[in-house]
């Protein structure tokens, strides 16, 4: 296979884009794709400065980087769950990678506000996945309000949405629906939420990893077994190798056909959010989410 | 006979007559856009499209591409 722009030897093949790339033409075309999300979607621009939320895998790695390479004011964030064996790791790679690039770090420690996520674990009876998610998004939204960010970027990729657009779908959820896309305005004490990956792929991304040299977190995490999302992401993936360019047919059908509609419907019946009682964080049950995880563990003899 | 490792099992396996790297990923049961296809050789290990032929003795390294949580 030769390179579709300057036919030397291509590297990477993608059938969805019916093309193969060589390393360099590659570089070219993810930045390109990165650039049209941000200018498409207007998620930012380089005046503003945006937190980047890394949790040390391949995405949101290569995102903080092509951010930085495109001049954009990119701080990286990682909420260290303290989980065994994983978040540590984790953290080691994203420390040794800002290092060697020279890009700007926060590091939160869920530990220090009574959330260790093991201790939490112990607390609560619902899934452990849904709690950790929970918990790390009150983090990034914390520090990006605290500090003023104008926006919070996030790694996702187009298997992500693609996938996630697909639960939601099976489910008719319709707050969930009208919320999905790459830009999320800021409001009601939400940062702006923003993922410029949404036109690449996973695949993509551990490409420009690849040829970057990115030494990016690989394991899973061990409490993870037996969530049910990446069964969806994975028949997304089955779809897309039979039909190449299925999956970002679908999402950006969707954000031009599909979610206008869930949007007005949200606006009409949607609940209404108010700070929480305990801190602050907008909600629409009183005492948000969090504080009610930090009460159940504090119940259980955690904090 | 290619030598193989998997990465994401940290296993390593020798197949014979697997000519090219979509023979591969059939025998390993794996899609294309799903895993890089990696041969490790002398000054830099190089990706491969899913038409590359394989070498006899050539060492192949494995990486799915997934998030795992």
């Amino acid at each position: 296979m030769k390179c579709r722009r300057c036919k030397e030897p291509a590297v990477v093949a993608l059938p969805s884009h019916n093309s193969g790339f060589c390393g360099d033409c590659f570089f070219m075309y993810f930045s390109r794709q990165v650039d049209k999300a941000i200018r498409s979607h207007e998620l930012f621009s380089r005046e503003e400065p945006v937190l980047v939320a890394i949790s040390g895998g391949k995405d949101s790695l290569a995102l903080l980087l092509e951010l930085h390479s495109q001049d954009y004011q990119v701080t990286g964030l990682f909420v260290d769950l303290g989980i065994p064996d994983s978040s540590d790791l984790a953290r080691a790679k994203v420390e040794a990678f800002c290092a060697a690039h020279g890009l700007d770090l926060q590091v939160v420690e869920t530990a220090a506000h009574g959330l260790a996520i093991p201790v939490v674990k112990k607390a609560v009876r619902r899934p452990i996945c849904a709690v950790c998610g929970k918990v790390k998004r009150y983090y990034f939204n914390k520090v990006a309000m605290d500090q003023n960010f104008a926006a919070l970027a996030t790694g996702h990729t187009l298997d992500d949405e693609a996938g996630r657009l697909l639960a939601n779908t099976l489910r008719w959820d319709g707050p969930y629906l009208s919320d999905q896309g790459p830009r999320l305005e800021a409001e009601n004490g939400f940062a702006r939420k923003v993922k410029p990956l949404f036109r690449l792929t996973e695949f993509e991304t551990a490409v420009y990893c690849f040829l970057k040299g990115i030494d990016y977190h690989m394991s899973g995490c061990p409490y993870a077994q037996g969530a049910s999302f990446p069964v969806l992401k994975e028949a997304m993936a089955d779809l897309e190798e039979k039909r190449p360019g299925q999956m970002l047919s679908f999402y950006l059908s969707f954000l031009e056909k599909g979610k206008p509609a869930f949007t007005a419907m949200e606006k009409e019946q949607g609940a209404d959010l108010a700070p929480c009682v305990e801190c602050g964080y907008p909600t629409s049950a009183g005492t948000c989410g969090v504080c009610r995880i930090k009460a159940q563990v504090a119940d259980a003899g955690g904090i | 006979m290619i030598h193989v490792t998997l990465e994401a099992q940290a296993e390593q396996i020798e197949l014979e007559n697997v000519k090219s790297v979509v023979a591969l990923l059939n025998k390993l049961k794996r899609k294309p856009a799903r895993c890089l296809v990696i041969r490790e050789q002398e000054g830099g290990d190089q990706l491969l499209t899913p038409d590359a032929q394989l070498r006899y003795g050539d060492r192949i390294r494995i990486r799915d591409v997934s998030s795992r949580g």
